[in-house]
């Protein structure tokens, strides 16, 4: 099976990356996260994940 | 607790010379450069982003719209986590053409003038109010703090200080193209003091008011309603918009884009802000939920928007309200500085430099400076000018979001010059000037009129309320709608002109088109009169200058295919300076394209292969695979070790590989793209003449270079081009490539062996030589004692005549001996000599063998016949056969050596009696070290040598023997020498 060259899973990566944060914040996913027993530190907490999602994701392309 | 009008104002000023001091230490080296380039400098230096609306607003936000504030950072870590789809390609764009705006990205892309002029008139209209946001704050925080009323005249001193400071580091150039190293240090730092000064506020709501996480959950506790507050907008507010708002705002908001993409020094530092920004992000809005439940539960008197204030005042230290004013401070300051620089770029170069460009004998550079100077001033004080004729009670959030709906209007055309290629400027000005409309309708309007400048008839909110919309949805949904729908329309209806085509193709960078038609201007000179029509003969000299150390070219330069990438560099350095569409208009008019002229092969190769390693995005699939194998076979070509150059149908040199470079002396870089005569000599006659030569090999090709005499084989093959089908086939096949194979060290290491397989022969002369000189001595010494005594003169004169026949036989066989033994390459000495003389010799030299003296040689070459060749290659030829002979040949036994014509050739036969040369032996005897005397006897080179020489010759050297009745060497040579060829070449 021919392996996806780099850039090429980079891209497919970002796109996946911004799906999912789309989906978090901007879908009726919020309903779970905005619920009335949350605590006040959860949004705080969803965004770190998102950024260490993000430092990740875009640690692991190299430049050619 | 307060504090004293003056001292704030004396703090506030001793914080901005601070910076200045900053500005200036990384402007004069003082600062380190890899401190300076260090990514989280860049990272900190986007916190531009975070201004007096996060510093003080985001509390006051949060306190009525609850999480709805998060949005505005959640939606620029959207956008940078879409960093490589999003801001890399803009950046590239940004870089590779010398853009250091939005409306200079859009007019570079959508090749219209009036695209950059709506940009920039738009992005004035809806930034200003924004300005006058940041004074606002920071009188608004001046009078919170000494509880007085702050004067307008310490607005306007903040702002003059802030024109110097703008002017200082940030207008240094006068092309916004130089980086602004002191600007960025300066504005890191700001960000730098905001986080901590908020992270120390929150710490002190934290620990000073609810003393510690526990008291922080007690709290909660006892007023749930607190946390509820926080999360209801969330669950009804207009979410999507803002977070959609604040992504766009990202990276289109001026002061976002001139940080990001203008100011950036490292391409690379990007990837780390994409993750280490929305952190900061984080880290600066954490405490903000701590802060304003510190407020409320402090019960303040201030407005929310200022709890940071009146908490620092009410809970903290006495030093704590003067850190959180400094952070105002910097908050405000940053972002009017960089806002302002990025404007007065886009006014320059797209309202005051298309309406009253200078007259060329102005200084360009010097006007340039002045504009940009004249035009940060005069932003700055419409911005404090707003600020004075703004109603107070507008929100700081207000303010805030009515810029970002401005900039959301940017996002069709942006999407369509990233990737929409068929995206136009028809589309692009309809969109935006719904927009536009739309937007004035919807916020500025109904801002005008709540300030009492104006009165309308239109009656939006009621519009509003009947769609069920927020106010921010509503404009958003409305100005965003018609934007893009027009946008797609008219890209759909209108045409796009080549110009826009060819953007297109640089921004997609799908496509690629190389650079076509050939420049009417022949010089690097004529470029510069030309230009100097226009921008004044010092500018036009300086760019001329610029763009030909930008691309190692030399003043000289006049190839057609070089002087066409000289253009084009120029546009790009030009369009750092004036503006994209002001460079493309100037150079097209001052240096204009024969675009009949067929661009050639190899600037289009160049072209392609450039856009290939440069591709921002690598080709995938089966394209990326083809891709792989062009690279390799490239490879392939550029490291073989046989010089391969090829030529397209103008005889302009497309390739050139390492050989060619090591062989020639002339680097890739200097050949592709010239035509093959104006090559530096010999090689430009050389390869020239052989292109045109109708022989497709020529070889052993002697040639002098650099006080060498150096050999080549050529060998060349035509290469049908990739033409239609249609197409002639004789047109298609004339592309060339040529071989070339350097033959020097060959022909030196064989001149080596020649010499010392003659100088083995001599050795094993030797005994023969002591015996043939031996024996005159002897006769000479008794001749000469006899004459001691002899007194008759006859037999005196007698004697002497034979004392002088004996030592003419010593210098015979001397002579022989050094003719010989002389070194010297094959075929260094060619002339036309009697073949009997050279036989006579060989025998000579033959009868000095021990075998030699046993075996009666007879030479029967007829006198007259001469041949043409190597004499002395030749004499080695007949030695070798004859040594061979006689060692073959039984005592007593007679070895003959004849010659004879036969049509163009001398046929020389060598016959022995001896015991012959098996079937089996007959195959290997011309190869090297091939010998079946007995070791020590014989090198096995005679006979490898003796082909070698006849080969050289164009000859031909046989064998016809069996074993046990003898051998006959036959040897057939061209009667005129064939060893110095003349292609056909003209030169």
């Amino acid at each position: 099976m021919r392996e996806t060259p780099p850039p090429e899973r980079q891209l497919d990566r970002t796109l996946a990356l911004g799906l999912l944060i789309i989906l978090l914040l901007s879908t009726p996913v919020m309903i779970w996260w905005t619920s009335y027993d949350s605590p006040w530190y959860v949004p705080y907490l969803l965004w770190l994940a998102i950024i260490l999602f993000i430092a990740w994701i875009h640690s692991r392309h190299h430049d050619p | 607790m307060t504090h004293d009008l003056g001292l704030l104002f004396g703090v506030g000023f001793t914080y901005l010379v601070l910076l200045f001091l900053i500005a200036y230490a990384a402007d004069s080296g003082r600062l380190p450069e890899k401190l300076i380039r260090h990514p989280m400098v860049y990272v900190f230096s986007l916190g531009v982003y975070a201004t007096s609306w996060t510093y003080y607003g985001s509390v006051g936000f949060a306190q009525t719209q609850g999480y709805l504030f998060l949005t505005i950072y959640l939606g620029v870590t959207l956008a940078f986590a879409l960093s490589p789809l999003l801001l890399q390609p803009i950046l590239r764009l940004t870089q590779e053409y010398q853009l250091t705006s939005l409306a200079d990205l859009f007019a570079f892309r959508y090749r219209s003038q009036l695209a950059g002029i709506l940009v920039t008139l738009f992005m004035l209209l809806g930034t200003l109010p924004y300005i006058a946001l940041q004074i606002r704050a920071v009188t608004d925080s001046m009078t919170v703090v000494s509880q007085s009323v702050a004067p307008r005249s310490l607005a306007l001193i903040f702002c003059s200080t802030l024109v110097v400071f703008a002017i200082l580091f940030g207008a240094r150039h006068s092309t916004s193209r130089e980086k602004h190293r002191g600007l960025v240090a300066a504005i890191a730092f700001e960000s730098l003091v905001k986080l901590l000064a908020l992270l120390i506020i929150g710490i002190t709501a934290l620990v000073g008011v609810f003393g510690g996480l526990d008291g922080l959950d007690q709290w909660l506790r006892a007023h749930p309603e607190a946390i509820e507050r926080l999360y209801q907008p969330v669950r009804e507010g207009p979410w999507a918009t803002l977070l959609l708002l604040a992504f766009a705002a990202a990276f289109l908001l001026p002061r976002q884009f001139h940080m990001l993409f203008t100011e950036n020094l490292e391409p690379k530092a990007l990837r780390t802000a994409s993750w280490a920004f929305p952190l900061f992000l984080l880290l600066i809005n954490l405490p903000i939920p701590l802060i304003l439940w510190a407020g409320e539960s402090l019960q303040l008197k201030v407005h929310p928007d200022y709890f940071v204030l009146g908490l620092s005042l009410e809970a903290g230290p006495s030093w704590l309200p003067i850190l959180a004013f400094i952070g105002g401070v910097s908050s405000a300051s940053a972002m009017m500085i960089i806002t302002t620089l990025a404007l007065s770029s886009m006014t320059l170069n797209h309202i005051l430099l298309p309406t009253n460009f200078p007259d060329p004998q102005v200084n360009l550079y010097r006007w340039l400076l002045l504009g940009r100077r004249l035009l940060i001033a005069l932003i700055i004080m419409a911005g404090y000018g707003f600020y004075v004729l703004l109603e107070k009670h507008q929100g700081l959030v207000q303010l805030g979001l009515i810029s970002f709906v401005a900039v959301v209007q940017f996002l069709p055309g942006i999407v369509g010059l990233l990737y929409w290629r068929r995206a136009n400027r028809l589309g692009l000005i309809l969109g935006l000037l719904a927009g536009i409309a739309i937007w004035s309708a919807t916020l500025l309007l109904p801002l005008l009129e709540s300030s009492g400048f104006i009165r309308t008839e239109f009656d939006i909110p009621a519009l509003r309320l009947a769609s069920g919309m927020d106010q921010w949805e509503f404009a958003t949904f409305w100005s965003l709608t018609a934007n893009t729908l027009l946008f797609v329309f008219g890209s759909l209806v209108g045409k796009q002109s080549r110009g826009e085509q060819e953007a297109a193709s640089a921004c997609c960078s799908e496509s690629m088109i190389p650079l076509g038609g050939m420049v009417n201007a022949g010089s690097s000179a004529q470029f510069t009169k030309q230009l100097a029509q226009m921008l004044g003969g010092e500018a036009a000299e300086r760019e001329v200058k610029q763009a030909l150390s930008d691309l190692s070219l030399s003043a000289s330069e006049t190839r057609p295919s070089q002087l066409r990438r000289l253009r084009e560099r120029i546009e790009r350095n030009l369009s750092g300076l004036l503006g994209p569409q002001l460079a493309h208009m100037i150079i097209n008019r001052r240096l204009q394209l024969d675009i009949h002229t067929q661009t050639a092969l190899a600037d289009s190769m160049r072209f392609i292969e450039d856009q290939l390693e440069h591709s921002r995005s690598r080709l995938r699939g089966l394209s990326g695979d083809l891709d792989n194998l062009r690279r390799y076979h490239r490879q392939v070509l550029l490291d073989l070790p046989l010089g391969v150059c090829t030529i397209d149908k103008l005889r302009t040199v497309t390739i050139w590989n390492l050989a060619m470079e090591v062989m020639t002396g002339l680097r890739a870089r200097d050949a592709v793209g010239v035509p093959l005569h104006r090559l530096p000599e010999p090689w430009g006659h050389l390869l020239a003449g052989f292109a045109s030569a109708t022989d497709e090999h020529i070889y052993h090709l002697e040639m002098s270079h650099e006080n060498s005499t150096r050999w080549f084989n050529l060998h060349k093959a035509a290469i049908p081009g990739p033409m239609p089908v249609d197409h002639p086939v004789e047109e298609a096949r004339t592309s060339q490539v040529m071989l070339m194979e350097d033959l020097t060290n060959l022909e030196t290491l064989e001149a080596e062996l020649a010499h010392s397989e003659r100088l083995a022969s001599i050795g094993r002369l030797a005994a023969g030589v002591a015996h043939e000189i031996g024996n005159p001595v002897t006769g000479i010494a008794s001749l000469a004692q006899n004459l001691r005594h002899e007194e008759e003169p006859t037999l005196v004169k007698e004697s002497i005549e034979e004392i002088l026949t004996q030592t003419q036989r010593i210098t015979a066989i001397v002579k022989t001996l050094m003719n010989f033994s002389r070194s010297g390459g094959i075929g260094t000495d060619i002339r036309r000599f009697s073949l009997k003389e050279v036989a006579d010799e060989a025998i000579r030299l033959v009868k000095l063998t021990h075998h030699g003296r046993q075996v009666s040689c007879e030479n029967l070459c007829p006198k007259e016949l001469t041949l043409e060749g190597d004499r002395q290659g030749l004499s080695q030829v007949l030695v070798n056969i004859l040594t061979n002979a006689c060692d073959a040949s039984s005592p007593g036994s007679a070895v003959e050596l004849s010659a004879s014509e036969i049509a163009d050739c001398m046929r020389i036969e060598v016959i022995d009696q001896g015991e012959g040369i098996s079937d089996e032996n007959q195959g290997y005897i011309f190869e090297p070290f091939f010998t079946t005397k007995a070791p020590g006897e014989g090198t096995g080179l005679g006979l490898a040598m003796a082909y070698k020489i006849v080969s050289d010759h164009k000859g031909a050297i046989s064998i016809d023997s069996k074993s046990g009745s003898g051998t006959k060497v036959i040897i057939d040579l061209p009667k005129a020498s064939q060893l110095h060829h003349e292609p056909n070449i003209n030169y």
